[in-house]
């Protein structure tokens, strides 16, 4: 990498921009945050940047990657006051990596994280084939790392070699974020007491909206939820399985749209009863439990923004999440 | 077979199921306040989804203008970007029962419109008067009963008595029907985040328990002031006072989070079992004692926020000779090893400088001083546990003044809690309803802890019914009577600033 910079010039640098807009007090750092993305996909991190704002104080390095022009880096400090007049400040530093892509290598970024501070690494790129390779690169920099596999690449062969690494990083993904509110619905909607031995019966589901990955872990998550063996088609359209009671379970997904517009979730039982969780517009759904009234219930899939949020307060991976994998 | 596994992990794993919550007095001020925004911001995050809310009380009401009602109490600046269809989807979840509280009709048409719910939350949101019948009512139509599988709760409101006897009275009548798992006290100050952020302050970190004991503290200050006075409820507050209205509940609640001994687990009842310790730990104050470590104030005619405030005895509904207290300031020791010498001051009034609630933990100075600095400039240690107005922490440190000399000065370690994480925490009573919901009475108040606090409050109460000194005076808008530094008398310990 070409990029030759002076940490001591962008800590005085950060400051310098600091002070200027937050002479007053301003909260410490929380964390770092370093994010690998491809340069023409900034738009939506910047939206999710932005939700930091004024709730996480931290460090941001973004590190641009795929561009064609020469390597730069840029530096700015935001700030926005709370109501004890103090800045709740995020330090950015964007490195735009050149042509040989240097700058995702931890040597490049590591300097100028904050240290002993917790760091988070966000990889905005599709998912390589061998989890370690991810991993081993940044194991000895960061503290937990951040995927989204809606970004494609290899997830199944990701997810499946992550699960065989003696104590992996921490791992989030996006994608399983986004589903919680799915979960919860179909969790929900079995509960009823007169309910919960159909969801032992379940023949066939349906998904309808959403991506493939958001798909393959939804399959993941009730599935091995429900001790269900199986496996998938050769199209990998749909998977075909068996219940804890040696019956037949079907699972099909379709793509219709992002799970935000709209979805439709269907479940039928090996007795022949359906339920069905539709989207509406304006952020509820319409639940239908069988045979027992319909009812209203609110979803929201969290945004990009509302998820790093999340994500930066933990530490370890979602127990469930590994659970799901493990099933792979 | 009647297991749901798909709830095993999900970020909300407490499922509250199908349930009917009914509130008594629904036309009251805490429904619009407190309680329908609380459930609809359950309903906005997925929490709850298939439940009834129904409305009790006298008013004529029907469900539309109950309805209708629900939609101006989420009509606020709060809920302003919640999409229309989502308000309306839980408005359809709002019923009304327009009845006496004694009545038997009323209570029959309730059970009907229960129907369908396996899970019942009745919530008393009356004056303390009604309570009797309601539970009563509630009782002779069987709605302590649940159907199999699923609960039925009852959440008392404060104030949960007046003194020992009518607290052990309501204790008694509501035994008749529920069992204790079934009895929710409310007090919502246990479901502020900083309350509840006591215990992993103390049993999350190493630091602090090492320090937390008599070998270490010199004092303990708990404050909770208003600067507002009693306004339109001299009538309510007349035959309350401040130590009722405040001490007995939430203060001790305070008090046992922030000087119990650590409990075995987090169950409800490890926490109790605690909390009631230190309740029966707590030194009596008897007849003869009240002077030396009780104070009781009256505000009188000042200027609040540069508003001219009557004096408690001008405010409507309160008698012109009247001894209620509208400041009251303690001085508690808790007779156990840990605490033995501890002073605790406790202080809680209306019509004070401004709005503050805090403990502050003040430790011992160091054995020998090595700083030639003034003794007033070098401060104390203390951990201020801030609740209103601003929920957070703040670690007050000697440091260096920058310069030749080594002239010492505390500062302040700042830690708040909407600006740590910057984000909107959840109310009180929005976290208090999902734990009833789920059955987690760990934030609700047990039977014993309540007739223990009341066993210590209603001694002092008896001593200042036999003292004919009316209270002392204090002017509206200014930190309290003179006489209450007589508490700290005698030492340098001094209250802390409002």
């Amino acid at each position: 990498m070409s990029l030759i910079f002076s940490v001591d010039e962008i800590e005085h640098q950060l400051r310098v921009y600091q002070q200027d807009i937050s002479p007053n007090e301003a909260r410490t750092s929380l964390f770092n945050l370093v994010v690998i993305t491809l340069e023409k996909d900034t738009d939506s991190l910047t939206e999710a940047v932005n939700e930091l704002m004024g709730k996480r104080p931290c460090r941001v390095i973004i590190i641009k990657t795929g561009g064609m022009k020469e390597s730069s880096i840029h530096v700015s400090a935001r700030c926005v006051e709370d109501s004890e007049k103090k800045q709740v400040c995020i330090q950015e530093i964007i490195i735009t990596s050149g042509i040989d892509g240097g700058g995702k290598l931890p040597s490049t970024w590591g300097p100028l994280l904050i240290t002993g501070l917790p760091t988070f690494l966000w990889w905005r790129d599709q998912l390589p084939v061998s989890a370690q390779s991810l991993l081993g690169l940044y194991e000895d920099h960061v503290d937990r790392i951040l995927v989204d596999s809606r970004y494609g690449g290899h997830c199944q062969d990701f997810f499946h070699s992550y699960k065989s690494q003696p104590n992996p990083l921490p791992l989030a993904d996006f994608a399983w974020a986004r589903l919680h509110p799915l979960m919860k619905l179909t969790a929900g909607i079995f509960n009823p007491l007169e309910l919960r031995p159909q969801l032992h019966h379940l023949s066939e589901i349906e998904l309808q909206g959403g991506t493939s990955a958001e798909s393959l872990l939804y399959l993941l998550w009730i599935s091995g939820k429900m001790e269900w063996l199986g496996e998938f088609s050769n199209s990998h359209e749909t998977w075909k399985g068996k219940n804890t009671h040696g019956e037949t379970v079907e699972y099909k997904h379709s793509i219709t749209g992002e799970l935000e517009e709209d979805f439709v979730i269907r479940f039928k039982t090996s007795s022949g009863e359906d339920f069905s969780i539709t989207s509406k517009q304006e952020g509820y759904a319409v639940c239908a439990p069988g045979k027992l009234p319909s009812y209203t219930a609110v979803f929201h899939i969290p945004s990009l923004g509302e998820t790093l949020i999340k994500e930066v307060d933990h530490y370890g991976s979602d127990r469930v999440f590994l659970e799901s994998i493990r099933v792979l | 077979m009647n297991s749901n596994p798909l709830l095993d992990g999900l970020a909300q794993t407490r499922e509250p199921g199908a349930f009917a919550l009914v509130i008594f007095g629904a036309t009251g001020d805490l429904t619009k306040r407190k309680l329908i925004p609380g459930l609809f911001s359950l309903f906005l995050k997925g929490i709850i989804s298939q439940f009834k809310i129904i409305g009790f009380a006298r008013r004529p009401w029907t469900h539309e203008s109950f309805q209708e009602e629900g939609r101006k109490m989420l009509n606020t600046s709060h809920f302003r970007q919640v999409p229309q269809g989502q308000k309306e989807a839980f408005i359809q979840k709002l019923a009304y029962i327009s009845s006496t509280f004694d009545g038997e009709e009323g209570y029959k048409q309730l059970e009907a419109a229960c129907e369908g719910y396996n899970g019942r939350i009745y919530y008393l949101s009356t004056p303390p008067d009604e309570y009797p019948a309601i539970i009563d009512n509630l009782g002779k139509v069987g709605a302590a009963h649940f159907p199999q599988g699923g609960y039925s709760r009852i959440i008392v409101e404060k104030p949960f008595g007046r003194d020992l006897a009518t607290a052990k009275a309501l204790n008694a009548q509501l035994s008749v029907y529920f069992s204790e798992d079934q009895i929710y006290r409310i007090d919502h100050y246990l479901g502020k985040e900083t309350v509840q952020n006591v215990m992993v302050l103390r049993f999350g970190n190493g630091i602090f328990e090492p320090l937390w004991n008599s070998q270490h503290i010199d004092h303990i200050q708990i404050t909770v002031a208003e600067s507002l006075g009693v306004g339109s409820r001299g009538n309510y507050y007349e035959k309350s006072g401040a130590l009722r209205d405040m001490v007995q509940n939430h203060i001790f609640q305070f008090l046992c989070l922030l000087t119990m001994e650590p409990p075995s687990d987090l169950s409800p009842d490890s926490i109790r079992n605690e909390k009631v310790k230190v309740l029966k730990s707590l030194r009596p104050i008897t007849h003869k004692e009240v002077k030396e470590y009780t104070v009781r104030g009256q505000y009188t005619k000042g200027y609040v926020d540069n508003k001219e405030m009557p004096g408690y005895k001008e405010e409507v509904g309160v008698s012109p000779d009247s001894h209620t207290e509208t400041f009251v300031a303690l001085k508690v020791f808790i007779d156990n090893w840990r605490w033995a010498g501890v002073p605790i001051f406790i202080r809680s009034a209306k019509g004070l400088t401004r709005k503050l609630s805090e403990a502050a933990i003040v430790f011992k100075d160091p054995p020998h001083q090595v700083f030639k600095t003034r003794p007033d400039e070098l401060g104390h240690n203390s951990l201020v546990i801030h609740i209103q107005p601003e929920e957070g922490i703040t670690f007050t440190v000697n440091a260096k003044i920058p310069g030749y000399t080594t002239q010492v000065r505390p500062v302040n370690m700042d830690f708040a809690y909407g600006n740590a994480f910057g984000e909107h925490t959840p109310e009180a009573y929005e976290r208090l309803l999902l734990d009833c919901m789920v059955g987690d009475s760990t934030l609700y108040t047990r039977k014993d802890e309540i007739e223990a606090s009341w066993t210590y409050i209603t001694r002092i109460l008896q001593g200042w019914q036999a003292d004919p000194e009316p209270p002392l005076t204090y002017t509206a808008g200014s930190s309290g009577p003179e006489g209450a530094k007589k508490l700290m008398a005698g030492t340098s310990r001094k209250w802390r600033k409002l």
